[in-house]
């Protein structure tokens, strides 16, 4: 077996440890689009362990020098945030997650959902749990493990 | 033990293909996996490492060597990371699997984000299309995905 030139589906042959390390490289809109390509990197991306929810995660926008004031204070754009967020937990078989991070300008309209995501969070055993929710609420970061 | 450079020894490695690359010990010793052996004193001359190839642990230890250089800066390495990684798909599968099977983890993360790169911001087609990836999921299944995962599309 030498280094051959040939393209064939190399990258399905990784063993799934690989594959998870390849897609924790990724953002989560890359690898919900990921997920369509076949049933392991379906199930390898509902499986992640590093949830990050933010800007760039969700919607592949920089919010470069504040330019995003206007995106982020959009109604619709914190309703699909929200959206996001509650599908992609949903679509989640865990079994644990490692980091769960949700940084994101939302109202108190938001409350609920943001206790399901922390309820979420302790159901799944999360080691680290990080909420940025700017001025609405009060920055909340935890880390725990086996006290919950 | 000593494992600085003024003082490595040498230590033979052998592929699976029969090849065998002398390695000073303080390069070879990146990798975890060798680093154990030499450890425990079950560091055999030739080490055989069954499931690497030639060509593949040429690449690893060039990479090891470069990583090993006291000498080299940050932004020396990461340069010089850059250039490393621009390869064809079955050498950086190679390289994956090696870096697994060695415990290499610097290398390993440097061939995955590689592999990332090249799937970031493409559209599943395209993705696809570069690695040659089968679709075997039923039109039903697909149209059900896509709609789970509509957001990332728009």
């Amino acid at each position: 077996m030498g280094n051959n030139t040939k393209t064939d589906d190399r990258i399905s042959e990784f063993p799934e440890g690989i594959l998870s390390h390849i897609l924790s490289f990724l953002t989560l809109r890359d690898a919900a689009k990921a997920s369509v390509l076949s049933p392991t990197w379906r199930y390898l991306c509902a499986s992640t362990s590093k949830l990050s929810f933010d800007l760039f995660t969700v919607f592949g926008k920089n919010d470069r020098m504040g330019m995003c004031t206007r995106f982020y204070n959009l109604q619709e754009n914190k309703l699909k945030f929200v959206k996001v967020v509650d599908q992609f937990l949903q679509l989640h078989r865990g079994p644990k997650i490692d980091s769960f991070r949700v940084c994101y300008c939302l109202g108190n309209e938001s409350a609920c959902h943001i206790d399901r995501w922390i309820s979420f969070a302790v159901r799944m055993r999360t080691e680290k749990l990080e909420l940025d929710t700017f001025f609405s609420f009060p920055k909340i970061a935890m880390s725990s493990s086996s006290s919950w | 033990m000593s494992l600085s450079p003024s003082t490595s020894k040498m230590l033979s490695l052998k592929s699976s293909d029969g090849k065998v690359l002398e390695v000073e010990e303080h390069v070879a010793v990146l990798c975890e996996t060798i680093k154990s052996l030499v450890e425990d004193g079950c560091a055999d001359s030739p080490i055989p490492l069954a499931n690497v190839d030639g060509a593949t642990l040429g690449n690893v230890m060039e990479w090891c060597k470069k990583h090993a250089d006291q000498k080299a800066s940050a932004d020396d390495l990461e340069d010089w990371d850059a250039e490393f990684v621009e390869r064809d798909q079955g050498e950086l599968y190679h390289l994956i699997m090696a870096a697994n099977y060695l415990n290499i983890k610097g290398l390993l993360d440097l061939i995955c984000q590689k592999v990332a790169d090249m799937i970031k911001g493409k559209h599943p087609e395209k993705i696809r299309e570069i690695f040659n990836i089968e679709n075997d999921f039923t039109p039903e299944q697909q149209e059900q995905i896509r709609k789970d995962n509509s957001w990332a599309f728009e």
